[in-house]
């Protein structure tokens, strides 16, 4: 009866599919959980090679390891091992006693805000309580930890280093990188300084006028003033600017970028998802490519690296790479994904990321 | 280390109660553990300590890598068992909220409680698998899913399910330990039913056999900031969260098969 009263509200059969997906690790999982999200051939985050730092190395660990771990070090013990009270472990005892000789000592943190000292609700750490399990334990200590402020001043200073690495792709033995095309420079090009209605995007401004690019704007206009009759007569004679076509100037980039990197295909679209170009037609990959975009502009800003996002990479197969390349344009922010064989070098990156910048931006007018 | 996540679609299921009381029973154990409080609202401080608002915590860490991870370490009077407070969550609450942008945070931040030399990182986490709840179970070992033994709970199942096979994209190595039932009230029918209908709904080794029962301690306990095994007439309870811990223990079964490096 009680089945019946459920199955009008789910369908059971389903929530036992799900369920059992979960249940299997996921390597033998036939890929259940991937194929609901991204498709089959999605595999999951990839990471920078190169990287051995703990922070990217612990999330990997799987359960089993760190339990093989934790036993092997005899931290996991079976409910039959019983810990004998008097032995509870040093450390906790050790730090208790820093705790008898520092009391009251107060978070550096805290006293920034202005915070009053913690006193629990209970009396300050003792070292006697270490042999009274069964009494009343949890509130807490008067103090927060403040020793080893040295290091922890060296390990903050490391771990913010890497909070501005981690959206940074950075493979240091990646093989693809950005060459100049054989026979041919790239041209280099000049922005042009004109008077315009619109305001430039400030994070364009901050570029240095002097980029590659695969693209040719036209060329400055002499320097030299016209008198006021030869201008009025010039008028008529004068070119008509007209600036390429924005699907033109990303056509082009996508030929440049294929000269460049040995890609499959790419895809750009903006931060709303309205596809620019899309040579991959996945739309979970695009999803993907989108939400990690807007993580990296979101940490950036956190970070304070707004203008730089960096890119971020999947792995969508065994020998599949889907490199993400957010731009913060005039048309907001747009998301480059370039499907790659190994994740792209930074350089490679920050040259892919430029030309997309020059393509986006807004063609400037000769001057009047 | 292993670090386990608590955390549920359903608000309102006893995450936190799970959570601090799981913890007491992993430090009662002798293992050193961290009870840390990844809820904006802070409700774990709130059940433990009066000072909680003061604290800082958990996303002054995630806001603000000059904060240190072992400068939000509050210890408390059992020396296996510390607990890092919610903090001030401003800052994520009006900027933050979407997956992955504290993901390498909560990353460092777990690298460095095991360096710290914890045996057991608990987790508390707010309802909903998203924002900074997605990036902890992206970092997390193991996840603990508390289910009301109520029909409105029951029906929750699909959505949590899924969101969960989601989680399990980003991180692949993410076991789901098992459904804790709680709120189990035997006086009640429909509870019974509820709970009747979750074990049958789900396969066997997804609920736990240990069900925490709804029981006025545990609100007693929270006005004196404890947890309910060290009430004086918490024993029972006590006993309850030692079998709940043990057949954690025993579900965190080493895997034979080889684990797929990503960043191969």
């Amino acid at each position: 009866m009680q089945s019946e009263s459920v199955s009008q509200w789910l369908d059971p059969a389903h929530v036992r599919s799900l369920a059992e997906g979960l249940l299997v690790p996921n390597s033998q999982s036939n890929g259940l959980p991937n194929d609901q999200m991204f498709g089959s051939s999605f595999e999951g985050y990839a990471e920078p090679a190169g990287r051995d730092g703990a922070a990217f190395q612990m999330p990997r660990h799987s359960l089993s390891d760190a339990q093989s771990r934790a036993a092997s070090s005899g931290i996991l013990r079976g409910r039959e091992q019983t810990t004998s009270p008097a032995l509870t472990p040093e450390a906790p005892a050790e730090r208790s006693e820093v705790k008898l000789a520092q009391p009251f000592e107060t978070n550096k943190v805290q006293e920034a805000t202005g915070s009053k000292e913690l006193t629990g609700q209970m009396a300050p750490v003792r070292k006697e309580v270490i042999s009274e399990p069964a009494s009343p334990a949890l509130p807490a200590a008067p103090a927060q930890k403040v020793e080893h402020g040295t290091e922890a001043s060296v390990e903050s200073s490391i771990s913010q280093e890497r909070s501005a690495e981690i959206l940074a792709s950075s493979p240091e033995d990646s093989s693809v990188q950005i060459e100049p095309a054989r026979g041919t420079k790239p041209p280099k090009i000049e922005r042009l300084q004109v008077g315009s209605a619109l305001k430039p995007d400030p994070l364009l401004e901050a570029q240095p006028t002097v980029i590659d690019s695969p693209f040719k704007i036209a060329s400055p206009l002499p320097k030299q003033g016209l008198a006021p009759s030869q201008a009025k007569s010039s008028v008529a004679e004068r070119p008509v600017f007209r600036p390429l076509p924005l699907s033109t100037r990303l056509q082009a980039f996508g030929v440049w970028l294929k000269e460049q990197i040995p890609t499959r295909s790419y895809f750009i679209c903006d931060r709303h998802g309205e596809i620019v170009v899309d040579e991959v037609g996945s739309e979970k990959l695009i999803k993907v490519a989108r939400t990690l975009a807007h993580a990296s502009s979101s940490a950036g800003r956190q970070v304070g690296e707004d203008k730089n996002l960096g890119s971020l990479h999947v792995k969508i197969g065994p020998d599949r790479v889907m490199e993400v390349v957010p731009r913060h344009s005039h048309f907001g922010l747009v998301v480059l994904g370039v499907i790659v064989q190994r994740p792209l070098s930074r350089d490679a990156v920050a040259s892919v990321s430029r030309a997309l910048g020059t393509a986006l931006a807004e063609p400037s007018a000769p001057r009047q | 280390m292993i670090t386990l996540a608590i955390t549920s679609q359903k608000g309102g299921v006893g995450k936190t109660t799970l959570a601090i009381n799981l913890a007491h029973a992993f430090a009662n154990s002798g293992k050193r553990t961290l009870l840390v409080d990844s809820d904006p609202q802070g409700s774990v401080g709130l059940s433990l300590t009066r000072q909680s608002r003061h604290l800082s915590g958990f996303y002054d860490m995630l806001g603000n890598p000059a904060v240190s991870t072992e400068k939000i370490i509050v210890p408390t009077r059992m020396p296996t068992l510390s607990l890092i407070a919610s903090g001030h969550s401003s800052a994520y609450e009006l900027g933050g909220g979407s997956m992955g942008v504290t993901l390498h945070r909560v990353r460092c931040f777990l690298a460095e409680v095991e360096a710290l030399e914890y045996d057991v990182c608990i987790i508390d986490t707010a309802a909903g698998l998203f924002g900074a709840t997605a990036d902890v179970l992206s970092a997390s070992n193991g996840v603990i899913v508390p289910q009301q033994a109520e029909p409105l709970g029951v029906r929750s199942v699909p959505k949590m399910l899924e969101a969960l096979a989601r989680m399990r994209v980003v991180n692949p190595e993410l076991q789901v330990l098992g459904v804790v039932l709680t709120m189990v009230k035997e006086d009640l029918p429909e509870s019974l039913e509820s709970a009747a209908a979750l074990r049958n709904l789900l396969p066997s080794e997804m609920v736990m056999n240990t069900v925490i029962p709804r029981d006025d301690l545990y609100v007693r306990a929270s006005a004196r900031g404890l947890p309910v095994g060290v009430m004086e007439e918490g024993a029972e309870s006590l006993m309850t969260f030692e079998s709940l811990r043990s057949e954690l223990e025993q579900r965190i079964v080493p895997r034979t098969s080889e684990t797929v490096n990503y960043a191969k």
